[in-house]
């Protein structure tokens, strides 16, 4: 069963188009990352399924409910963070987490307790607290909820290593309790680590979707060792970087399929295969997105 | 309406709430303060003054000549008809644009990712607003039954609609808006309007329509205090300020709030 479906969701703005017919899946119990560069509408895709947004086109399911129509009962069921948290700074932190922990009827031993664990200081006002402590507040009220489903929008942004091992471990926990986790993030080590599947989102679509390790172990790259020197201009398919005048490297995508033959008048002496790391997808579906917005072929 | 959002709303803003008690009284009291000069030697002269100020000037401050040197036209000059009333509007611009406040600052997906709609959230904060209201006109009330004995308790209810009418307008402003700043320029920069209005409208009797134009107009406190509440205007006010917040309630229910 699908925790969250997307389908060709467009989002336009007056002058912008910030999700063009993306689509997506995450199933339930599932740790699903969102990757992708600045404005590539990872918020923007978070902001629909929470309701926050209403897509101009397409259709949104979350929990089997619309997210924009059906947002009060939806609530109940996830718990959220926003990239850029942002606290009301006159407050304590306990007093707004009272009020929060009232609105979402948590227990308030809860999260007493779980600001004991995590070293929040609760009686000081927001505005004292450093980044960190701010974030941690937030995560707070995420992980005393017992929600279905866990969106987190850049979690571990301004959080020591500690605190960012411990919400990993909370995550994962949360997950095996068959919770289902959407999040996005820059920081790929943390998606390469935590994800079951990812998606790699790029002009307001997904280009890439799969699990973490299919993905990133794709053959994409070759280094070649020839006896002769190999002509760059049978290789425009591909991104060529020569080493030495007989040993360069291709990368891209079909290699064994189509590179390969294309080599074989060289004499090929030695072929090494290399998957590509999750900077190197998120690069590569990059520049395919600009490639193709300015038309060149890819 | 979620008890939650209105108690936190009003236990928010209880600091500056009290700054606005303070302003009502002090504002109620230095108008009344000059009553006893008024009422003494020096009476007659200061009336003399009066009579030789230009009728916009009197229209401005709702000066009344002929009521001017009793306890009720005074106080109605010197408090009622313009600082009150500016406490009232400066409370109701910022009591809406603390929900414009909410995106200015980034905190407002918190408050929308609770598990209840908008327009709940929304008539919540309208609810605790009105009660903010309502403090401040009974302490108005109350400072200005200090000086006479007129049936003050009218203003009670004739604040409370004048009140009303400008938070309908003010959230309704503020629904559309993204920054506090925005909200109390709008609110502000329509009673100037409004405020303009009333004053060239007193200019001569070819400009007397313009009263129709202007809500300031029609607000009339020392009528209120010495004939009887005007039912009319109030409801109309009333209507006005409902029509406010359905109009906010509208477009928030509606409005895309990207994280």
């Amino acid at each position: 069963m699908n925790a969250i479906e997307l389908r060709d969701i467009v989002k336009q703005y007056k002058t912008t188009r910030a999700l063009n017919g993306l689509t997506l899946e995450v199933q339930a119990g599932e740790l699903f990352g969102l990757v992708g560069v600045n404005g590539a509408g990872k918020t923007t895709t978070l902001s629909t399924v929470m309701g926050f947004i209403r897509a101009s086109s397409g259709t949104a399911r979350v929990l089997g409910l619309d997210p924009w129509r059906d947002a009060p009962t939806l609530h109940a069921k996830i718990a959220w963070l926003p990239g850029d948290v942002r606290l009301p700074d006159a407050q304590t932190a306990l007093e707004w987490l009272s009020y929060q922990a009232s609105v979402l009827k948590l227990e308030l031993g809860k999260v007493r307790s779980l600001a004991a664990e995590w070293d929040v200081p609760l009686d000081r006002p927001m505005r004292t607290l450093s980044k960190g402590n701010r974030q941690k507040v937030a995560l707070l009220r995420l992980l005393a909820s017992d929600a279905e489903l866990l969106i987190l929008d850049e979690p571990t942004s301004g959080l020591d290593p500690v605190a960012q091992e411990r919400l990993m471990i909370a995550l994962r926990e949360r997950a095996k309790a068959g919770a289902t986790v959407l999040f996005s993030s820059h920081n790929l080590i943390e998606v390469q680590t935590l994800c079951d599947r990812i998606a790699v989102i790029d002009a307001g679509r997904v280009v890439r979707e799969g699990s973490v390790s299919a993905l990133i172990g794709q053959v994409q790259t070759m280094s070649v060792w020839s006896r002769l020197e190999i002509d760059p201009s049978v290789f425009q398919d591909w991104k060529l970087e020569r080493v030495t005048a007989t040993h360069c490297i291709l990368e891209g995508a079909k290699l064994l399929e189509d590179a390969v033959p294309k080599l074989l008048p060289f004499g090929i002496e030695r072929l090494e295969f290399g998957g590509m790391g999750l900077e190197r997808l998120l690069e590569g579906a990059h520049r395919a997105g600009l490639e193709h917005k300015n038309g060149v072929k890819t | 309406m979620n008890l939650h959002v209105f108690g936190n709303a009003f236990r928010t803003g209880r600091v500056g709430l009290i700054w606005y008690f303070v302003a009502a009284i002090i504002g109620v009291a230095a108008g009344g303060a000059g009553l006893g000069t008024l009422q003494g030697a020096s009476g007659a002269a200061i009336t003399e003054v009066v009579k030789q100020l230009p009728a916009p000037l009197l229209t401005a401050f709702k000066i009344n000549l002929s009521s001017f040197t009793s306890p009720v036209g005074y106080i109605a000059a010197r408090s009622l008809s313009f600082f009150v009333p500016l406490i009232l509007i400066a409370f109701a611009a910022g009591n809406a644009g603390g929900v414009s406040q909410f995106i200015e600052r980034g905190t407002i997906h918190f408050e929308l990712s609770l598990p209840m709609s908008r327009w709940r959230w929304l008539l919540s904060r309208i609810g605790s607003g009105a009660l903010g209201l309502l403090c401040i006109v009974g302490v108005a009330t109350l400072a200005l039954y200090a000086f006479a004995s007129a049936e003050w308790w009218r203003y009670s209810v004739y604040g409370c609609a004048f009140g009303l009418l400008w938070l309908g307008i003010a959230y309704a402003v503020a629904a559309f808006s993204r920054e506090r700043s925005a909200v109390t320029t709008l609110v502000f920069g329509f009673f100037g309007v409004q405020y303009l209005l009333s004053i060239v409208a007193s200019i001569n009797a070819d400009t007397r329509w313009l009263e129709n134009l202007s809500l300031w107009s029609a607000y009339q406190p020392e009528a209120v205090l010495l004939t009887g509440i005007p039912w009319g205007t109030v409801l109309m006010w009333c209507a006005i300020g409902l029509l406010g917040f359905g109009v906010a309630l509208w477009q928030w229910q509606r409005r895309d709030l990207p994280a």
